[in-house]
């Protein structure tokens, strides 16, 4: 994006017309007023423009807390997860006492038609109270490749690790992908989709609290 | 700043009348100069190709290069004839130069983009594609907490060793371009001797994938 090159120079004497005998601390005031009015909006202004820029690429996240153990329904699948845990994989490049693998457990079940065929993996992350971030990484999938049966459950197991002062801290973050449909005919893969661009934009995040 | 300063040449003018002709002129002459200024500030603003290169952290060799999002640190620089991972050897002509580089990031994991190797007189390379990205650092997770390690490799002629320094810019959406991306440079701390020294004795053999 090109920057917008400010082009405050003009604005306070346009503001201020000369009057005839004008009371000289309140025009004073004015041209005051109108110089620091000048000078933020030149500066906001184009910041403004390309915060929202940034921002419409990256929306901010809508959280949905599921509380331990519960199961949260949301956009068509009922979601519910469970972290035990465990320990290193033999071979890992973290195996050291300072950190935690945790075995994460997601469970997901379609609620209606539309459910069943919403079939994308989430994005799976956990979060500790002060934002830092670990991925998990999903390694068993016992979902079918098909539409998912209404009602039926299927799971992802994925592992993760994070500092083992953490451990029984951390909260999965699911990221659901509510828009891709397995039954889209392949030449409309690429096609805009007028009915989802409202749930494109959002970022929504499942929050299992412990 | 430019507007502030505009607000005495305007009143200035206001009052010529009552202390006569010479003042309208000199008022005159304030307002120009302070045009003439604003208008040669505005050179001074950022083009749009300045404003979508990297805001850059620079550091050395062994130094922990802070970026927002990422930390780099340069653990050792190696050159090689041939590297090896797992049974393929890749080799060169010219010489591979094994960057040994730590990550880590203070909140949000992300995978470290292969960085560029500047060289003194500004020529730009990037990591050579002998050796399989998905063994280097740019495959792993640098998550907070604790570092990363791994290796960057070029394939560079022997002449853009000394005082060459590794660029690494923040991954970022490939849709949503950032202007001012952050960076970390680091001088890889080659000089003119160690640079002779690196082209004339290459190891033999650098193995990739050995140490964790």
């Amino acid at each position: 994006m090109p920057p917008r090159p400010p082009q405050p120079p003009w604005t306070p004497p346009e503001e201020t017309p000369p009057a005839a005998a004008p009371p000289p601390r309140s025009r004073r005031l004015l041209l005051g007023v109108g110089a620091v009015v000048a000078l933020v909006v030149a500066l906001g202004a184009p910041t403004a423009d390309r915060y929202l820029f940034y921002k419409s690429g990256r929306p901010s996240p809508t959280v949905h807390l599921a509380e331990p153990g519960q199961t949260l329904t949301y956009e068509h699948v009922s979601w519910k997860s469970a972290i035990e845990p465990t320990t290193a994989p033999p071979g890992s490049r973290h195996n050291t006492p300072d950190k935690q693998w945790l075995k994460i457990t997601v469970t997901r079940s379609a609620t209606d038609d539309t459910g069943a065929v919403l079939t994308a993996k989430p994005e799976l992350k956990l979060k500790d109270a002060g934002g830092r971030t670990w991925m998990a990484e999903i390694y068993e999938d016992n979902t079918p490749t098909e539409k998912h049966e209404v009602g039926k459950e299927y799971s992802y197991l994925a592992m993760a690790v994070v500092p083992a002062a953490v451990g029984k801290e951390v909260q999965l973050n699911l990221e659901p992908n509510i828009t891709y449909r397995m039954d889209t005919p392949t030449e409309k893969l690429f096609a805009p989709d007028e009915e989802n661009l409202d749930k494109d934009r959002r970022n929504d995040v499942i929050v299992f609290r412990r | 700043m430019t507007a502030t300063d505009q607000r005495p040449a305007a009143s200035r003018r206001r009052r010529a009348p009552a202390r006569g002709g010479g003042s309208k002129v000199l008022g005159a002459i304030v307002g120009l100069a302070l045009a003439a200024g604003a208008v040669g500030l505005q050179t001074l603003g950022l083009s749009a190709d300045e404003m979508s290169m990297p805001l850059v952290s620079a550091g050395d060799k062994g130094e922990e290069v802070a970026t927002g999002r990422f930390t780099i640190r340069v653990d050792g620089v190696k050159t090689a004839k041939s590297i090896r991972v797992a049974d393929k050897t890749a080799v060169t002509g010219n010489v591979f130069l094994v960057v040994e580089t730590s990550a880590t990031v203070p909140q949000e994991p992300l995978k470290i983009r292969p960085p560029v190797l500047v060289a003194d007189d500004g020529r730009r390379f990037d990591t050579t594609d002998k050796v399989d990205r998905s063994k280097t650092l740019a495959n792993v997770w640098s998550q907070p907490g604790w570092w990363t390690s791994g290796v960057f490799v070029f394939d560079v002629p022997a002449d853009a060793l000394a005082g060459a320094k590794a660029s690494f810019v923040a991954p970022t959406n490939a849709f949503y371009s950032e202007p001012t991306l952050p960076a970390a440079e680091v001088d890889l701390g080659i000089d003119e001797a160690a640079a002779k020294q690196f082209a004339a004795a290459p190891q033999d053999v650098y193995t990739l994938g050995e140490k964790k």
